[in-house]
C-alpha cells in the first residue's frame, strides 16, 4: 500500500490510501482515513477492476445506516434519454457502478471527518449503457473516520481505490 | 453457499485483511439486492412508458424534431 502522508513534502492534496482491491471481495472498507486534518475527500475505484454481475456500487460512512440523500441526472449514451434519479436510503446506494467490464466510481466528500452534515458533490457514475452526474447529504452530524464500498450485487476483483484529503 | 468476504484497509498502517461478513452485512446486502431490482423495474417502467408516450405524439402527427423540442 502507498501512503502519500510519508513523502516528505507537504502538499494541499494528499494521497491517504491507495488499496488494490484483490479477488472476489464483498465490501472494501478503508479505515482511520477521514479526520479533522482534512476538510474534503476525493474517492476514486479505477483500474482494471471487475465485478461478477451488474451492479450499483453503494458507499456508506462508518456504520452509519441512515440519512443519506443523493440526487442525480442519467442520461443513455444511445438514445440521450435522461431520468432525474433519487437514492434515499441506507447509504449511497448507486454512487457507482460495476459489471464484468468495469468498475467505476468517483466522488468528493465536504466535511466527512467532522461533526457536521457530510456533502457529496461531483458523484460520477459511469455504466455501459448511462453515465450520471450526481450530488447528495448525509445528513447525521457526526464525524466519521472509515467508509465502506459494497456492490449490490457480485464480487469485486481488481481495481484501486484510491482516497486523496484536500486541506 | 457462497462465501461473502470483506477487504479492510487502515489508511493509517497500511494494512489490509480480509474477514467473512458479518450476519448484519449479509442481511444489508441482502436490502441493498432487493432496492436494485426494485429499482431497476422502476427504470425499466419509465422507459417503457417513455417509448409509449413517443409512439402516441408521433401518432398524432408530431414529427421527430418536434417531439424532441418538447421533451429537450
Amino acid at each position: 500500500m502507498t501512503r502519500a502522508r510519508d513523502v516528505s513534502t507537504p502538499t494541499a492534496l494528499v494521497l491517504l490510501a491507495s488499496q488494490t482491491i484483490g479477488t472476489s471481495v464483498s465490501s472494501v472498507t478503508v479505515t482511520n482515513v477521514f479526520s479533522a486534518t482534512y476538510s474534503n475527500y476525493k474517492i476514486f475505484l479505477s483500474g482494471s477492476g471487475v465485478c461478477s454481475s451488474p451492479a450499483n456500487l453503494a458507499l456508506k460512512l462508518g456504520s452509519s445506516t441512515t440519512g443519506y440523500y443523493l440526487a442525480g441526472y442519467r442520461i443513455e449514451y444511445a438514445s440521450s434519454a435522461a431520468v432525474n434519479t433519487t437514492d434515499n436510503g441506507a447509504s449511497f446506494t448507486t454512487l457507482g457502478y460495476g459489471n464484468t467490464n468495469i468498475l467505476s466510481l468517483s466522488c468528493e466528500l465536504i466535511d466527512a471527518g467532522v461533526a457536521s452534515f457530510t456533502k457529496l458533490v461531483n458523484g460520477s457514475r459511469v455504466a455501459t449503457d448511462a453515465g450520471t452526474s450526481s450530488a447528495g447529504i448525509h445528513q447525521v452530524a457526526t464525524a466519521y473516520t472509515d467508509f465502506t464500498i459494497t456492490p449490490s450485487a457480485g464480487t469485486l476483483t481488481g481495481g484501486t481505490i484510491k482516497v486523496y484529503g484536500y486541506k | 453457499m457462497e462465501e461473502l468476504k470483506a477487504l479492510i484497509v487502515d489508511a493509517a498502517t497500511g494494512e489490509s485483511y480480509e474477514r467473512p461478513f458479518t450476519a448484519q452485512e449479509i442481511a444489508d446486502r441482502e436490502v441493498m439486492q432487493a432496492e436494485a431490482v426494485a429499482r431497476q423495474a422502476e427504470q425499466d417502467a419509465k422507459a417503457d412508458a417513455r417509448v409509449s408516450a413517443l409512439a402516441k405524439l408521433s401518432a398524432l402527427g408530431l414529427t421527430d424534431a418536434e417531439v424532441g423540442a418538447l421533451i429537450g
